[in-house]
């Protein structure tokens, strides 16, 4: 098939359908362009509405009211502000703080009462013996002296100041055994 | 960003020149292009109810873009380029909705019918698939030059050739007439 008779041949099978006219055109384009307008604000619309809806969703979605957290701890109670757990843990503290204090405190007495007992002078030995001594000569003195005056054995309570002079020769009452002695029979 | 024309028209004030102005270059357009795109979607497409709407979409979008229309020194070469696309998706979606009813094509011609039936030869080229029609119409009918046959499709020289040879072929196959 040629070109020439190709041509003719599309040609030939052509219809005359008329263009429309320019002002039907031109209402054929207003009315397209109102249909996009309105196009374009329904979706629009349908976004702002399908956005609302969503958020009601989610929102009533959500438990009314203030959240309840399930936890194993009782649910806190606040006192200006604070919560109690925060209370209780200062209160702790403070109470550590209070108990060593007062061992400090303690600590203190003692040493101050070791100070003071280091500073008290030593008694003197020597005077405490003799006190001991004379204490002791006394005693013995004095068994000799029942023993003779109550019972009325002077033998016995001459041996008793006979001791007191032995064991506890430069006591005083030894010499008051000496003088006992020579009153006893016999000497 | 720029408002366009059609929403600077829609609305202007009564008294506004500019927009005036654009409505009326737009009309003198319409009036001077719409044989011209009318004949070209009616050969793309083959008569029938959709060629007018296509036509309306094309000048709705040289209303949109009339900003770049306006400044254009062929118009009628970017209205045809517009009126192909919109040829090209309307057929498009005609195959689609075939497929998707299972409807068959529109009946194409028999070799026993006479050659040069005018109904023969428009069934005959309504068979082709578009790319065929499309190189045979702007080729054969809008008498235009190969070069300018593959500005408009976005094609080389070499490619509308042999779409060309291959639509002729198929043509003559249809119609029975190969004797080239």
């Amino acid at each position: 098939m040629n070109e020439q008779r190709l041509r003719a041949l599309l040609r030939s099978g052509e219809d005359d359908t008329r263009p429309p006219a320019t002002a039907d055109l031109l209402e054929g384009v207003r009315l397209r362009l109102r249909r996009r307008t309105q196009r374009q604000a329904g979706v629009t619309v349908a976004a702002t509405i399908l956005l609302v809806s969503t958020l009601v969703v989610s929102q009533r979605l959500e438990p009314v009211g203030p959240r309840v957290v399930q936890t194993d701890r009782p649910a806190a109670v606040t006192m200006d502000g604070k919560e109690l757990p925060d209370y209780a843990a200062e209160a702790d503290l403070r109470a550590a703080l209070v108990q060593r204090m007062i061992a400090g405190e303690r600590a203190a007495a003692r040493i101050r009462e070791l100070e003071a007992e280091l500073a008290r002078p030593l008694p003197d030995l020597r005077v405490s013996t003799r006190t001991q001594v004379e204490l002791a000569a006394a005693t013995l003195f004095r068994a000799g002296e029942r023993v003779r005056n109550e019972l009325r054995t002077a033998s016995a309570g001459c041996r008793q100041y006979q001791a007191v002079i032995e064991v506890y020769p430069e006591t005083a009452w030894a010499q008051l055994a000496r003088r006992r002695l020579a009153d006893c029979p016999g000497s | 960003m720029r408002q366009p024309v059609a929403d600077r028209v829609d609305s202007a004030r009564p008294g506004d020149a500019g927009a005036a102005d654009a409505a009326a270059r737009f009309t003198a357009l319409v009036e001077s292009e719409r044989v011209h795109v009318h004949r070209l979607v009616r050969r793309l497409l083959g008569a029938g109810g959709e060629v007018d709407d296509v036509l309306q979409d094309v000048f709705t979008r040289a209303w949109l873009n009339w900003d770049r229309v306006r400044q254009l020194d062929a118009p009628g070469a970017w209205l045809s380029r517009v009126a192909i696309n919109a040829c090209r998706a309307r057929m498009r979606r005609q195959r689609l909705w075939r497929l998707w009813f299972r409807q068959t094509r529109p009946a194409a011609a028999t070799r026993t019918d006479a050659r040069d039936d005018p109904a023969r030869v428009r069934a005959a080229l309504a068979g082709l698939g578009h790319a065929d029609r499309e190189v045979l119409v702007l080729r054969y009918l809008e008498e235009l030059s190969t070069d300018d046959v593959a500005g408009l499709l976005g094609l080389s020289r070499a490619a509308v050739d042999a779409r060309l040879s291959r639509a002729r072929r198929r043509l003559g196959d249809v119609l029975g007439d190969r004797h080239e």
